[in-house]
This record gives C-alpha cells, sequence and structure tokens, in this order.
C-alpha cells in the first residue's frame, strides 16, 4: 500500500478529472471506511510527514457498540491523495466514497495559519460531497493564533514534538472514527427507512447522461431503482460493520438487477456479494483472515514455499467448513466474482472498476491457494482499455508483475517487468527514465533464468530459453549504455559473449563482437566486479569464446635445462611383467582428474619457462589479443604476449612465458587476456573445448646451475683415429650461473657399444669439485679407436673355417719356420686375395657418433636431489689400421707354448710396421699383408673355452706404428675350434724318453745306424690331479718329406721290436707308466717317432708327445 | 489452422518452435515462454495426487485477443503448445487434440531415431513437415 501511495504521490499532477485504479486494494477495502491525511505543505518536510502518516493510519480498526448493544467492527483505510474521479464512483461502490479528511501541517505564524486553513477548505470543498467529517491537525505555535473567520473545521493544535502527543493523537483518531461511523450509521438508517417509491436512482458517473429524458417511473426503472438501493445499502451494511445485513441486501440486489438486466450494478452487486462472502468465511476461520492493514505485506510472502504441502489440506478444510455453514461456499464466490468482471466488462467506462475487481479477485484467489483461477482473474487485465498516462501503464504492470510473482508465476512476473521497463523509455513516454529501465529489466532476469554470475552457467547443459535470454540481455545492455554507464555495458555485453555464445549464430557474434567493441571504447572491461550505487554487485565476467582456448599446455622446461633427480628410485611394476589394468594408478588418476593435476616434472626457480596455449579466432576479422599473462597462484613473472589472429583461424600457438620467483608449488589457474577493450581472466575451470584438470600444480626447486660444456682437441690430432690409436682430448666445463656446482658426474650416452671409445680419470674429476660460481674447468678425456680387427668381410663362419682348416694349408707338424722370412713368399701367394681386400676396406672407416652426458648439480636443490644434465656431441671416426684376415694354431717350439698365427693385412695407406711380439717387428707395405706366428704360452688344460680365449687375448697384443702415431690391437672374439684345444691346451700327461737307456730331450736328434735296434723306453707321466685311466699309448714311425707328403708304410723300411701300442688300465695322479720297444731300421734315412696316448674314452684327443722325436739313422 | 507449434522439455527449455510468420517469432518465444507458467501450476497442483495423469491434454492456457495458447503435456513432461488465432472461431477443442495428438507422435517418432540425443533441439525434416502441416491446417 505504502509503495502505491508513493507512487500517487510522486505524481506531479494527476488529473482529478478521471478515475484511476488503485491497485492495492483487496476484497476487504469493500468494508473500509475511506478517509485522507493530507499534508497542508507539499514542498514541507516529507519524512515527518511519513511518520505521521504512518502514526495516523495505525489506528484503522475500532469496536464500538451500537445502539441495539451489538458490537460493531469498523476498519478504515487511509490514503493521502485521492482523485476526485473516483469519489464520484461513491454511489456506486461506497468504499470509493472519501468520508474523512484530516489535514496536517506544521505552523508557526498566522499567515501559514490561514493558508492552511484556506488549503483545508479547499479540500473540503473539493470533496464536499462526500465528507462527513474533517481535522486540521496542527503542529507548532499556532495554539493562540487565531482561525480566520470563514473557517468552521474542527481544529486540533499541538505545541509539541510527534512523539509527545501520539496518544493525544490516537484518541483524537478514534474519535474522529467513531463520528465518521455514527454519521455513516445515521445515512444508513435514513436510506432504509425511504420508502420504495421514493427511492432515488443511484448513478455511476458515466450513466448521468444516459438516463436523461427516461421515464423514471417505468416499472423497469423502478426495479432499477430498487435494486441499485439495494445494492448500496449492501455496501453500507458492509462499511457499517454489519455483513449479515449486507448479504441479505446484496442477494435481493443480485436478484432484482438480474432480472432487469442491469449489468454493471449486477456486477457490483456481485462483488459486493462475494465480499461479505469472503469476509464471513474469514470470519469462520480466524487463523486464515488476514487483517486489513497486512495486505501490502501479504504480497511479499512467497505462498509458493507452502503451497505445494498445504494446499490441498487447507481446501478441503475450506470447503467443509463452508459445507457445514449457510455461507457462499468458496467455488461459488470466485464465480460470483468471475461474472462480477464479465459484467464490469460490458462498460468501456467502467474499466478501471473491472480492473480493480480482477487484482481484488486474484489476491483472494490467492489467498485461497488457488493459482489457476488467480491467473485467470489477471489475464485481462491488461487489454482492459483504460485511458491512463504513461506512469500509470507502468504502476499497472508493476502491480501485475508483484502479483504474478506472488502466485509463483515468475516468467509471467518478468515478462511484465520488461513490459515495464520498455514502458519507462518508450517513445509516447515524454520522461524517459532509463535507470528504472535498467533495475526493472535487472529485476526481470530471474524470471528468465538468468543471473549475472557467469557461473551459474552450466555450459553443458540448456537452462532456461535461449533466445529470449539472449535478448533480455542484450536489452540490459542498450539500458547500461543509455543510462551512460559503460562500464557496465561493457560487463553486460561481455556477460552475453560468455554465457550466450553456444546459442548464437556466426553472424550474431560478429554482431555482439562489434557491439562489445563499440561499447568498450568509452569503458574498458576488467575482471572485478562492478557495484552500483544501490550496493548491488554485478560479478566479473570473461570473454572466454574470443579468442577460443584450444589447448593449453604447462611446458617442461628445455631439455637441457630440464632437472632430473640424481637417484632415479626404481620404479615399482608390481609382480606383473604386464597388466592391462592399473589397481592402484586408476584412483590416483581419477582423484587427480577431480581436484587438479600435479605435473610430474618440475621448474626451477629464476630459470624462464613456459605453457603453451592454441588459440581460435572465431570471428571473420583479424583479432588482436594483447597482453596475455599466465594466472597463477604463487609468485610467478609473467611475461605478457601478444598476437593477432588471422579471421576464422584455429590452433595459432602462442608461448606465455614467465620466471617462477619462489620455490614451492605453483598453481597455474588459467590466462588472462586483453582483447576487444575487455581484459578477462579465463580460468582452466571455466575451459570446455578440451579436457583438462582445474588447474595444473607444478613445483618449483630451487636455482640450479647451468654449465656450457665444450671438447677442446688439440688441432695437431688427426680427425680421425686409426684402429687401436688412442689420443688425449679435453673437455671444458664453464659455469654460467650463480650457483656453485657441488656434484659432477660423466656418462655417455650412445646406442652403440662405447666403453672402449673414451675414458676419464673419475678421481681428476672430484678433485676439480666444486666449480665456484662464473669459472671453468677442464678435464683430460682419452678417446681410442675402438674397432674390430678381425675380417669384416668375412662373416664369422667362413672366418672359421678359414682358421681351423685342418692343415691342408699349413702341416701340422711340420716345424714352423721363421715366419719373418717365410712371409715374403707367403706374401706372393696369398697377394690376390689380399689386395682385393685391401681395395675394399681402405676407405671404410667406422664413424661413432656418441653423446657425452655431464650430470651436475649445485646449491639446495642438489640436496633435494635434483641435477641437471647437459650433454656434448662427440664423433670419433675410426679408420681401419690392420685386419686379421686368417688366423691358424700351430703347435708350438716347446711343448708350453703354441703359435698363434695371423695373416695381418695392413689396409692403411701407408707402411705400418707392426711389433707383434716383444722383440720381433716387421713392416708392412701399404695394402700389403703378411702371415705373423705369434707364440703363445698354452693355458691349462683344466681351462674352459672361455678362460682359454681370455687367455689368449690376454696375450696376444699386436702394436703398430705409423710413423708417429701408434696403436695396439686386440682380438676379442676370435674364434677357437675345439678341435685345435688340443694344442692350446696343456697336455695332461709329459713324456719322458730314454734311447737306449739314456733319456733325451725334446726336440733333440737321435741317431743310430742301420741294423741297430734302437730300444726306446717310453715313461708316460700323469700330470693331474686326477687318475686317468683306459689308455692306449702309441708309438709310430713315419717319414716327413717336408713337402706335405706323409709316408707312414714304414714295413719295409723299419721294423718293431715289441709292441707299438700298449694298453694303459690306470694311472695314478703323479705316477708313470713305463714301456719300451725297440725299432731296427733296414734303411738310412730320416725317420720320426710319434709318441701318443689316446684316452679310450675319447679317442679323437690324442696326446701327442710335441716335437715327435727325430731319428737320423746312418 | 495454429500460428506457433512449440516443444519444450521437462526443464522448459524450449526444444522446437516454429511459427507461420518468421517476424513474431520473438513474440511468440515471450508467449510460449510465459505460459510455462501456467502449466508449471497445472502439473504442481494436479501431478501430487495422481502421479500417472491420463489425460496429457491441458486445453486453454492463456488467451488474448489475438492468440489463444493450448498446453498438452507427455509422461515424460515434455511439453507442447500450440498457439491459434483468437479470431479463428471455427477451431473445436477436438480439433486441438488432433493437432496435439499429431504432434506428440511425431514427437515420439524423432526420439526413436538412434541418431537423435534426447535433450538436443530437434532439427528434423520430418517434425518440420508435421509441425507445418498442423499450422497450415492439414
Amino acid at each position: 500500500m505504502r509503495s502505491a501511495v508513493s507512487v500517487i504521490l510522486s505524481s506531479t499532477s494527476p488529473d482529478h478529472n478521471m478515475s484511476h485504479p488503485d491497485y492495492s486494494l483487496t476484497i476487504h477495502s469493500h468494508t473500509n471506511m475511506l478517509l485522507m491525511i493530507k499534508h497542508l505543505d507539499d514542498d514541507g518536510d516529507q519524512d515527518w510527514f511519513e511518520q505521521v502518516f504512518t502514526h495516523l493510519s495505525s489506528v484503522n480498526k475500532i469496536s464500538l457498540l451500537d445502539s441495539a448493544g451489538t458490537e460493531r467492527h469498523i476498519t478504515a483505510r487511509f490514503v493521502n491523495e485521492y482523485p476526485v474521479g473516483n469519489n464520484e464512483w461513491g454511489d456506486f461502490q461506497t468504499h470509493r466514497k472519501l468520508l474523512g479528511l484530516i489535514t496536517v501541517g506544521q505552523c508557526n505564524s498566522q499567515s501559514e495559519l490561514n493558508e492552511y486553513c484556506r488549503l483545508h477548505e479547499t479540500l473540503r470543498v473539493k470533496y464536499m460531497s462526500t465528507l462527513f467529517d474533517t481535522r486540521c491537525i496542527l503542529f507548532g505555535d499556532c495554539k493562540d493564533l487565531p482561525p480566520p473567520s470563514n473557517f468552521k473545521s474542527t481544529s486540533l493544535t499541538f505545541n509539541c514534538e510527534l512523539e509527545e502527543c501520539k496518544q493525544e493523537l490516537t484518541k483524537m483518531m478514534s474519535e474522529m472514527l467513531s463520528s465518521v461511523f455514527w454519521i455513516l450509521e445515521a445515512k444508513l438508517q435514513e436510506k432504509g427507512r425511504e420508502k420504495v417509491d421514493k427511492i432515488p436512482m443511484l448513478l455511476a458517473p458515466f450513466e448521468k447522461k444516459d438516463f436523461v429524458g427516461l421515464d423514471m417511473d417505468s416499472r423497469t426503472n423502478r426495479k432499477r431503482c430498487v435494486g441499485r438501493m439495494s445494492k448500496h445499502l449492501g455496501d453500507l451494511c458492509l462499511q457499517a460493520g454489519l455483513p449479515q445485513e449486507a448479504l441479505t441486501h446484496y442477494n435481493t440486489a443480485v436478484d432484482v438487477l438480474r432480472s432487469i438486466t442491469d449489468w454493471l450494478w449486477l456486477g457490483g452487486a456481485l462483488e459486493g456479494l462475494s465480499a461479505v462472502s469472503i469476509l464471513l468465511l474469514n470470519k469462520e476461520k480466524p487463523q486464515n483472515s488476514a487483517p486489513v492493514q497486512r495486505n501490502s505485506s501479504f504480497q511479499e510472502k512467497s505462498p509458493r514455499s507452502l503451497r505445494p504441502v498445504t494446499a490441498i489440506i487447507e481446501r478441503t478444510i475450506s470447503l467443509t467448513s463452508v459445507a457445514n455453514s449457510d455461507y457462499i461456499p468458496v467455488a461459488e464466490i470466485k464465480r460470483n466474482y468471475r461474472d462480477a468482471i464479465i459484467h464490469y466488462s460490458k462498460y468501456q467506462n467502467a474499466g478501471f472498476i473491472e480492473t480493480e475487481a480482477c487484482f481484488k479477485a486474484a489476491r483472494f484467489a490467492l489467498e485461497q491457494k488457488c493459482v489457476l483461477d488467480a491467473h485467470h482473474y489477471l489475464q485481462g487485465v491488461i487489454q482492459i482499455n483504460l485511458v491512463l498516462s504513461e506512469e500509470e501503464k507502468i504502476c499497472r504492470l508493476l502491480s501485475l508483475a508483484t502479483l504474478y510473482s506472488s502466485l509463483g508465476f515468475n516468467r509471467k512476473s518478468a515478462f511484465y517487468k520488461r513490459l515495464a521497463a520498455t514502458r519507462y523509455v518508450s517513445a509516447r513516454n515524454p520522461m524517459t527514465d532509463w535507470a528504472q529501465c535498467y533495475q526493472l529489466m535487472l529485476q526481470s532476469l530471474a524470471g528468465h533464468r538468468l543471473t549475472l554470475d557467469p557461473a551459474d552457467f552450466p555450459q553443458d547443459r540448456l537452462s532456461g530459453w535461449p533466445s529470449l535470454q539472449k535478448q533480455v540481455l542484450h536489452d540490459l545492455v542498450v539500458a547500461a549504455k543509455r543510462l551512460g554507464n559503460s562500464g557496465l555495458a561493457t560487463r553486460h555485453m561481455t556477460f552475453l559473449l560468455q554465457v550466450m555464445w553456444r546459442h548464437m549464430t556466426p553472424s550474431e557474434h560478429v554482431e555482439a563482437a562489434n557491439n562489445l567493441r563499440h561499447v568498450t571504447a568509452q569503458c574498458e572491461g576488467a575482471p572485478v566486479p562492478l557495484v552500483l550505487e544501490d550496493g548491488q554487485v554485478i560479478p566479473a565476467a570473461n570473454l572466454l569464446n574470443i579468442p577460443q582456448a584450444e589447448n593449453f599446455t604447462v611446458q617442461n622446461l628445455e631439455s637441457h635445462l630440464r632437472p632430473k633427480k640424481l637417484v632415479i628410485a626404481k620404479e615399482d611394476y608390481g609382480p606383473f611383467l604386464f597388466t592391462p589394468s592399473h589397481y592402484g594408478g586408476s584412483i590416483d588418476r581419477k582423484l587427480n582428474k577431480n581436484k587438479q593435476s600435479k605435473l610430474d616434472y618440475v621448474w626451477v626457480c629464476g630459470d624462464p619457462c613456459c605453457v603453451t596455449l592454441e588459440l581460435s579466432n572465431p570471428l571473420p576479422c583479424p583479432l588482436e589479443v594483447s597482453n596475455i599473462l599466465l594466472l597463477t597462484q604463487g609468485v610467478y613473472e609473467s611475461i605478457p604476449e601478444s598476437v593477432v589472429l588471422p579471421p576464422d583461424s584455429t590452433g595459432v600457438v602462442v608461448q606465455l612465458r614467465g620466471v617462477p620467483k619462489e620455490v614451492g608449488d605453483l598453481q597455474v589457474m588459467g590466462y588472462s587476456t586483453h582483447t576487444l577493450g575487455v581484459k578477462s581472466n579465463c580460468l582452466l575451470s571455466q575451459l570446455t573445448r578440451f579436457p583438462h584438470p582445474t588447474s595444473y600444480c607444478i613445483e618449483v626447486i630451487p636455482a640450479l646451475p647451468i654449465i656450457t660444456v665444450s671438447i677442446s682437441r688439440d688441432p695437431n690430432l688427426p680427425c680421425s683415429l686409426y684402429a687401436g690409436e688412442t689420443v688425449t682430448c679435453h673437455l671444458r666445463i664453464t659455469n654460467n650461473s650463480d650457483v656453485p656446482i657441488s656434484i659432477l658426474q660423466l656418462s655417455i650416452d650412445s646406442l652403440i657399444e662405447t666403453q672402449d671409445l673414451i675414458s676419464w680419470d673419475n678421481a681428476a674429476l672430484e678433485k676439480l669439485l666444486p666449480i665456484p660460481e662464473r669459472s671453468s674447468v677442464q678435464i683430460p678425456l682419452q678417446l681410442f679407436g675402438a674397432a674390430n680387427f678381425l675380417s669384416p668381410s668375412n662373416d664369422s663362419c667362413s672366418l672359421r673355417s678359414c682358421f681351423f682348416s685342418g692343415p691342408s694349408s699349413l702341416p701340422s707338424f711340420s716345424t714352423p719356420q721363421p715366419v719373418s722370412t717365410s712371409s715374403v713368399s707367403f706374401r706372393s701367394g696369398a697377394s690376390s686375395l689380399v689386395s682385393d681386400f685391401s681395395q675394399r676396406h681402405h676407405s671404410d672407416k667406422s664413424c661413432s657418433e656418441l653423446h657425452l652426458v655431464v650430470k651436475y648439480s649445485g646449491g639446495p636443490s642438489a640436496t633435494k636431489g635434483y641435477c641437471r644434465l647437459s650433454s656434448v656431441p662427440l664423433k670419433i671416426d675410426v679408420l681401419p689400421s690392420i685386419m686379421i684376415t686368417n688366423c691358424d694354431v700351430l703347435p708350438g717350439q716347446v711343448p708350453s707354448q703354441f703359435y698363434l698365427v695371423l695373416d695381418v693385412v695392413n689396409v692403411t695407406s701407408q707402411e705400418l710396421e707392426l711389433r707383434y711380439t716383444q722383440d720381433k717387428s716387421i713392416l708392412i707395405e701399404e695394402t700389403g699383408s703378411c702371415r705373423v706366428p705369434i707364440p703363445v704360452a698354452r693355458c691349462p688344460y683344466s681351462a674352459s673355452l672361455l678362460e682359454v680365449e681370455q687367455h689368449v687375448l690376454s696375450q696376444v697384443i699386436l702394436h703398430w706404428s705409423i710413423g708417429a702415431r701408434t696403436g695396439k690391437a686386440t682380438f676379442p672374439g676370435l674364434p677357437f675350434n675345439i678341435d685345435k684345444l688340443d694344442l692350446v691346451k696343456l697336455s695332461p700327461v709329459s713324456w719322458e724318453l730314454s734311447v737306449n737307456g739314456s733319456p733325451i730331450e725334446s726336440g733333440s736328434e737321435v741317431s743310430g745306424s742301420v741294423g741297430d735296434c734302437l730300444s726306446f723306453d717310453v715313461k708316460l707321466r700323469n700330470c693331474l690331479s686326477t687318475n686317468l685311466s683306459e689308455l692306449t699309448l702309441v708309438l709310430s714311425l713315419f717319414q716327413d718329406h717336408l713337402n706335405g707328403v706323409i709316408d707312414r708304410q714304414m714295413d719295409s723300411k723299419a721294423t718293431a721290436v715289441g709292441t707299438t701300442q700298449a694298453s694303459i688300465t690306470s694311472v695314478a695322479e703323479n705316477q708313470a707308466v713305463d714301456h719300451a720297444v725297440g725299432f731296427l731300421f733296414f734303411y738310412p734315412g730320416l725317420y720320426k717317432l710319434s709318441v701318443e696316448c689316446i684316452p679310450k674314452s675319447t679317442p679323437e684327443h690324442a696326446w701327442k708327445l710335441i716335437p715327435p722325436v727325430e731319428i737320423h739313422v746312418t | 489452422m495454429a500460428v506457433c507449434v512449440a516443444i519444450v522439455n521437462r526443464s522448459n527449455a524450449p526444444k522446437y518452435i516454429a511459427c507461420v510468420n518468421p517476424d513474431m517469432e520473438l513474440e511468440f518465444h515471450y508467449k510460449v515462454h510465459t505460459s510455462l507458467d501456467v502449466i508449471e501450476e497445472r502439473l504442481t497442483s494436479t501431478g501430487k495426487s495422481n502421479t500417472e495423469r491420463q489425460e496429457f491434454y491441458l486445453g486453454i492456457l492463456y488467451s488474448t485477443e489475438e492468440h489463444t495458447i493450448y498446453g498438452y503435456v507427455t509422461n515424460t513432461r515434455t511439453k507442447i503448445m500450440i498457439i491459434t488465432d483468437t479470431s479463428n472461431k471455427l477451431l473445436r477443442d477436438n480439433e486441438v487434440r488432433a493437432m496435439f495428438r499429431k504432434l506428440h507422435s511425431a514427437y515420439s517418432h524423432i526420439l526413436c531415431n538412434p541418431f537423435y540425443v534426447p535433450g538436443d533441439d530437434i532439427k528434423s525434416k520430418y517434425f518440420e513437415q508435421v509441425a507445418k502441416s498442423v499450422m497450415v491446417g492439414g
């Protein structure tokens, strides 16, 4: 009610001759007596008047006893402005009659008093036709001043503050009310006593000219008079606190008026009937009756919250209670009301009556929780044609909106609020008020399921009505712009673009972007909440879609700056080599997804790092995005980036660089941009175009040193090495940082086997530490030309066949010739092979590329276990120097040795000197080859094949020199044939021979003559620590023609005396077995005696006496 | 016959709206939107007592001098609304019911399409055709 009053107050010059609907009326207004409290000084203290009005209007109810002794409850309604036009409807509905006038003023002088009295009189005259009583209340020092002579009204003066005279005022008001009541009562009595034929015709204001010249005495008109009077009496009874009588009168009136089809008055009677019925209904249920004064506050309560639970119950209660009484049931009241409204609607001039009736009916229906009925009453209101000023139209719309929102019809409420907002600024409105328009627009947002907080908008699902929301937001932007608040307009435009992007067409995108650019030309947008003058906070909005982020990756540091763990903990893969299900891991991952992802790499405090952002421009025009910064929690210095995105481009990569300044966890929340004049904070949690956590968490570790590594080679040194050559170069390490290096480790990273290629002294390295800041050190490195010296042309299989191809090439039993001499002859034979070989491999250098990795650390991060790796590439070219094309094993000159015979090819283009034993060397021409025998000590019999190989390797080292360059060659992987093992290994038995009783040395010559019997005594000694058993001792004579032919047919040349074979069952450890045999030679010559012992278990391993005994027979 | 046809999903967001005169689309949007209040009210007041509503047709939701809005709610609370010209007095209630039934069966037809994701806006030639036929008065 207050709001309505203030609206009326604010109207500057209401048209007094028009009737204006009061939207705050309720059904209960029918029972009220209408009084006006008027401030005499319109320009005076409004607050003070408000207080006075509040106090005076609080006295709105009195109870008194009438002449018959029954108690009457009288209620009053107060206004402070009342259009005369409305007063004129007083005959139609008596509660529209202004019955009392109270004027209030502050008066201190005679002239003021005179003026106020004049005003009071003017008002009294204005409402003369209906006024019953008046009062003029004056505050201030005017008690003794005489009122003007023509002032007839009752005046009261209070020379004190309002607080002190409140009681007196209350008393005065009660008196005033009862005085008005008694006059009313008197009128009622008077009207009731009137004769039927004397009843005057009551007329609504617009009817006056309709009845001019009509026969008032016709039967219909008589009835009309009676019916109207009955209705009038009903009104008066209702006001005078006699509802039962009113009910009777109204019923009569309805019957009479219906019969003569006096629709307007029938409507009035029906409305009155409804009013009285409701009054009686409420009296029946006192808990439900709302006091008149609280009606205005009733609207503010939300009936929706309690309705679903209580609606049905309440309705049944009201229905049953009505059924038990004789009063009209609710359903009929509603029907009556509906009829009344329909009857009113037949008269264009009764529009304001109809409007008010609709509001009253709707309020009643709301009270009865019949929302749909309320809606039904209200839906016609807007179509009632009333001559109203724009301001009143707005008032009507707002009243509708308020009522609808109390019905719970938020959409309708929002619709009317918007309509009201547009009325404020419509072309027809002479006083456009954009501030009001903006406020109403804001209020209408809720009904369209809009808030101004982007966080309330889920990106994935539809909420509300997009096409309307777009329109509403757009209107809001316009209102804010016209309001002159560009900041607000920018904010709303940004919000529109953020929230409604999905629902906009590309052309709308462009239009909105252009609008935004236009708006921000006046005021830039910033991501901070705006606070309006009335304290309303508009949350920040961000341009998430211009430009759109397609990807966001927190980058690891550059590989050479990337901190590594000094000690890599062995990962626990669990008991399974492979399993598709991640038991522990999956839960971790889920947790990470929900919360935030902690990255498994780290950034270093003070070192520049980078985040890559992929941006897309959805607009068909170039888009300048400036000041792109990283949003972090933690101290981080971000370097602003700017980029101009081409039209309709996607995936433009922007590198956001910065430097972390604080050790600890750094939260990367998103990025900020400045585009189209709006600064936006785009948080990861708001981006939806790609999967990502809500924030990234990366650990920042304390500063680590940075080094540069270089290898300095002596310029005199050749750039490529010959196989087997060793050179020294220097590794230079420079500490470029301000952190001393305390840990330094070298390692090699290469795909190939590189152990031999490079070596350094770790102890020397340790001594260099710590390396202070901004200084450098040098470490010597040894490079070695490691290569395979075995012939690469033949595969190992063919090489093997060459090696141990048996005695075809070399007579195994021949006495090895001094190889240095034979090499010449040999070379001629093999030259074709060798030349072919050398041609093929002369320029065949092997090239090893490897990385020398320096692991270093220092400062606080070293204690945390972090280090950095720096690697320097190293290329080692190895030229072949010598090659082994063939090898063979020959028995040695002494039993403890054997000869390893190697065919060595010089594959260089220079003459090469090969030193193959301590004191023997040979020159090999370029691309020449030679065969060298290398005496090698035999290895023990018990040695395994592997041990044999190692034994040979350790003994066979070839040293070569080309000019000043030297090198050595070793032969890992030299294949050994099992067959020749007997040569390589020491024999398990030793032989002692004596001829004719005199012992002979190994390798010495025995001489005899033809016909003499040479008696050989062979003593076989077991050198092993175990017994030998089942042996066969065989002695055989043969002749070696030294040309590869061995003649074993000795039958005609010599004969044996005794057996040449002996079977030995067992020889104990370190024991010897004797066997004697004599030989008789028929012809002189050179004979040889081979002595061998064949174990029966492995007959292929025969242990021979080396060399065979030579017998010179003369 | 009808001047506008609208399908609104259970969370009161539009799924389909078509009208005879495209210039008036926004106006119809507002009309359909505000009529949702009435439907909501109907559903809360009647839906409580008997959860299995037999009657889909809600009748007139709102009527102005120009347009009359009829409502229809399926069991899944998808709302179908038809706006007709109030001046068209020839239109009988049965005809409106028939229009609703037609739209409802077309809607179910759409839902049966395995390529239609429930909740998406309706973009179907078939449905368009049905809606057009309802509006033209076929």
